[in-house]
């Protein structure tokens, strides 16, 4: 208890006291913020720290932003100040560097609350030694990211930059304190796990997560101390050298926007490199914690966390709201992608945004908890009345607030599923009530099909692609419009591919579907595969973007069959043309797949899609069993399929978490 | 601003064909009118104060003032950042070899 109090005590100092600095000796005192005095602050840029600033201005209508290009001397002071309607917009200086620093150290301090194990294993040094020269080449493969966000940032290799010197200090640094917190630690870390919700980990001004350095760490302490290399190994061996081999001079660039930190930003070979390496030492270190922590894992206690974590994430995510000084430290304590929601109305608080980049993600991961919870209630047979069970309001208030209603629907059938597999009745009449849900599914198929008129519902996503296909060019965009939605109402998809310019605009996959779509051969009462998606894509309602989806996505033979390698989506955002067909305000919008299949496909391709998809069928299928795994592996399966959910590290961690626990944990045969 | 105008498209960009180069001084109830076309760019005094402009007339004025697009203070902010990781690093490694003395004394 003394021991957290003191990390706590230490943890505040470090936190405030960088935002305190200012010159005692000028004469330049913080002044109450008005339309008179917005001139004060911009002319007196880098002289008053935040907290001065906000002594003085504490009821002010203000935002504050974090100004992460300034100068390491105007670091938690004051850099600009603006009126915006009728805030004033206080910009922070966070200088990206001192950010790093700053933001490991307190990330660090926070590790040192885990528990230590009982017993020291062998853990190794020397190798993550290496690390530090892998995240070095990330500046210079994203030097566009980081001279955009860095002022000091210099990629020129040379002995006067003392900057990317001062950088590869830092990161040995960082493994050597690695090293020191988790060689005693890391047994225990999966059981806290759901503390990758709170504490999302994203380096202010930077495209990197320390879950990707720690991951990427383990990874090589995998490499030690197991040394082989299995199939999967030679298997991504060799999709590298495709990915390598696919990447061509271009000028395209991701900010990163919502997924910056985990998102490859540029598409040269040296960020290819950096992403290739570090994903797969992220998943092999992963796994290896995975593994080796079977005896320690604990459902309770992961349990109780989660339950924790729901609850933080609603108290934390409500304080934002209400004060901008906490939406601003809630930024840059935890983390964050992008700066929490600023007021409670309903749809600027439906996402807890901040804490999470995605209203999906965070819904999978309160229902996932929810889920836990009931799994814990039933099968281990904890006592209702336990204080943590009044923790359960916040995450039923998280789901309802996250507006998931696939999380929501999907937890609902699945309790229902697994409160009626373990009651008697269903034990006596199994036959009876599987019969019953196989003929009411296939009659409710059949029905809503004749309902909704199955040539609309098979051809809807095919439509939904075109319009945002950019054909029949024409300055008048009316005009081009109009030509398309005869046809649309011609429901002639070939004739428009015949005109050579259409076919020249149309994306790759768009061709591809036609094709299959439009074939002259058809089996009876087998229906067509677009056919099925889109009625899928219909249900599940996402017609409009699987539809933008396959009017972006144009790849070439090789990244249809190996994907454009890990966390790289410049190609499928850039590469391809297109006129969306969306209301102006949404232009600009970043338009992801909605759909972690989808993402699957443009990282990995056909060939990695199947190996993945297929793996993970098999390992369900193989386990008889419906222990907490295989229903988690299933619940995400579910969400997954309308979620871009793989895209932020936490919810992988979560994916990865449930497939890993079903092989490793429930598995019947662990030695295979 | 004439006499700087190779100074002022060097940072600021090409002057639009219908601006005019009309000289603001030290007017304070002159206001800048934003340009939607023309992408924000951030300035920086010899002290590495910063400030954004929001059109072509603004940012010339700036420019004229003494203000540019780049700051030159690449060293000593290389040097500032080096020495506090330095100082870091040292200090762990000072109190990192006085604990694991510590704990092998005990041992």
């Amino acid at each position: 208890m003394k021991n957290k109090l003191t990390i706590s005590a230490i943890l505040i100092l470090l936190l405030l006291i960088p935002f305190t600095f200012s010159d005692r000796n000028d004469s330049i005192t913080p002044q109450i913020l008005s339309d008179s005095t917005v001139g004060f602050y911009q002319t007196s840029t880098c002289s008053i720290s935040l907290i001065e600033f906000y002594l003085q201005n504490q009821n002010a209508n203000i935002y504050f932003n974090s100004n992460d290009y300034a100068d390491i001397k105007c670091f938690g002071k004051i850099t600009g100040v603006d009126k915006v309607n009728n805030s004033y917009m206080v910009s922070i200086g966070t200088n990206t560097s001192i950010n790093l620093l700053l933001q490991s150290s307190l990330w660090f301090i926070i590790f040192l609350l885990i528990p230590k194990n009982k017993t020291e294993k062998i853990f190794s040094i020397r190798f993550s030694l290496l690390i530090p020269i892998l995240l070095i080449t990330q500046y210079f493969g994203e030097n566009r990211f980081y001279s955009k966000t860095n002022i000091i940032h210099s990629n020129d290799l040379s002995i006067s930059n003392y900057y990317l010197f001062a950088v590869f200090i830092f990161y040995f640094l960082f493994c050597v304190v690695f090293y020191d917190v988790f060689k005693d630690r890391y047994l225990n870390l999966i059981n806290y796990l759901p503390y990758v919700f709170l504490l999302v980990g994203t380096f202010s001004g930077m495209n990197l997560n320390i879950y990707l350095i720690i991951g990427s760490l383990f990874g090589i302490q995998s490499l030690v101390i197991n040394k082989k290399f299995k199939m999967p190994d030679f298997i991504y061996f060799i999709f590298s050298i495709f990915w390598l081999i696919n990447t061509n001079n271009n000028e395209f660039f991701f900010d990163g926007d919502k997924l910056r930190g985990f998102s490859n930003s540029s598409y040269n070979i040296t960020s290819q490199i950096f992403w290739i390496v570090i994903f797969y030492l992220f998943i092999r270190g992963f796994l290896f914690l995975v593994k080796e922590s079977k005896a320690y894992f604990d459902i309770e206690k992961f349990m109780k966390n989660s339950l924790i974590v729901s609850s933080l994430l609603i108290l934390f995510g409500i304080l934002g709201s209400q004060s901008p000084i906490i939406n601003f430290f809630n930024f840059y304590i935890f983390g964050q992608n992008k700066r929490g929601m600023r007021e409670f109305s309903s749809i600027a608080g439906n996402t807890w945004r901040g804490f999470s980049s995605s209203a999906e993600s965070i819904g999978e991961f309160f229902a996932f908890t929810l889920l836990i919870f009931v799994y814990c209630l039933v099968s281990k047979k904890i006592n209702v009345l336990n204080p943590y069970s009044l923790l359960l309001f916040p995450v039923l208030y998280g789901l309802y607030r996250a507006n998931n209603f696939a999380a929501i629907s999907s937890t609902s059938l699945i309790l229902l599923i697994f409160f009626l597999i373990n009651t008697n009745f269903y034990k006596v009449y199994r036959f009876y009530i599987l019969s019953g849900i196989a003929a009411f599914s296939f009659i409710s198929v059949i029905s809503y099909l004749y309902l909704q008129d199955y040539e609309y519902l098979s051809t809807e996503l095919v439509y939904e692609a075109t319009l945002h296909q950019d054909f029949y060019g024409d300055p008048n965009s009316y005009k081009s419009f109009l030509q398309v939605e005869q046809k649309m109402q011609e429901r002639d998809l070939n004739s428009i591919l015949y005109n050579s310019e259409n076919f020249q605009n149309a994306s790759t996959s768009y061709r591809f579907l036609v094709d299959i779509f439009t074939q002259n051969f058809n089996i009876p009462f087998v229906p067509n595969v677009v056919a099925v998606i889109s009625i899928i894509s219909m249900l599940i309602n996402r017609t409009e973007m699987w539809g933008i989806f396959i009017a972006k996505y144009s790849p070439n033979l090789l990244e249809a069959m190996f994907g454009s390698g890990p966390m790289q989506l410049n190609g499928y955002l850039y590469k391809h043309d297109v006129r969306l067909d969306v209301p102006k305000y949404k232009l600009e919008a970043l338009f992801l797949p909605h759909s972690s299949i989808l993402d699957i496909l443009i990282f990995f391709g056909f060939f990695g899609l199947f190996i993945t998809v297929g793996s993970i069928l098999y390992l369900i299928m193989k386990n008889y069993n419906l222990g907490i795994f295989k229903i988690l592996t299933i619940f995400m399966l579910v969400n997954l399929l309308k979620s871009d959910s793989i895209l932020y590290i936490n919810s992988l961690l979560f994916f990865l978490f449930c497939i890993m626990g079903l092989y490793y944990y429930e598995n019947s045969d662990p030695n295979e | 601003m004439k006499d700087n105008l190779v100074l002022i498209e060097n940072n600021c960009g090409l002057k639009p064909a219908d601006q005019e180069l009309i000289e603001i001084g030290s007017d304070p109830n002159f206001v800048f009118v934003n340009d939607p076309a023309f992408t924000t760019l951030r300035l920086f005094d010899v002290e590495g104060n910063i400030i954004n402009v929001n059109s072509w007339i603004e940012c010339a004025h700036y420019v004229n003032g003494g203000w540019l697009t780049t700051y030159n203070e690449g060293l000593s902010g290389n040097l500032l950042f080096l020495s506090i990781v330095i100082l870091i690093t040292s200090s762990y490694f000072v109190i990192r070899y006085f604990k694991f003395n510590k704990k092998s004394y005990e041992k």
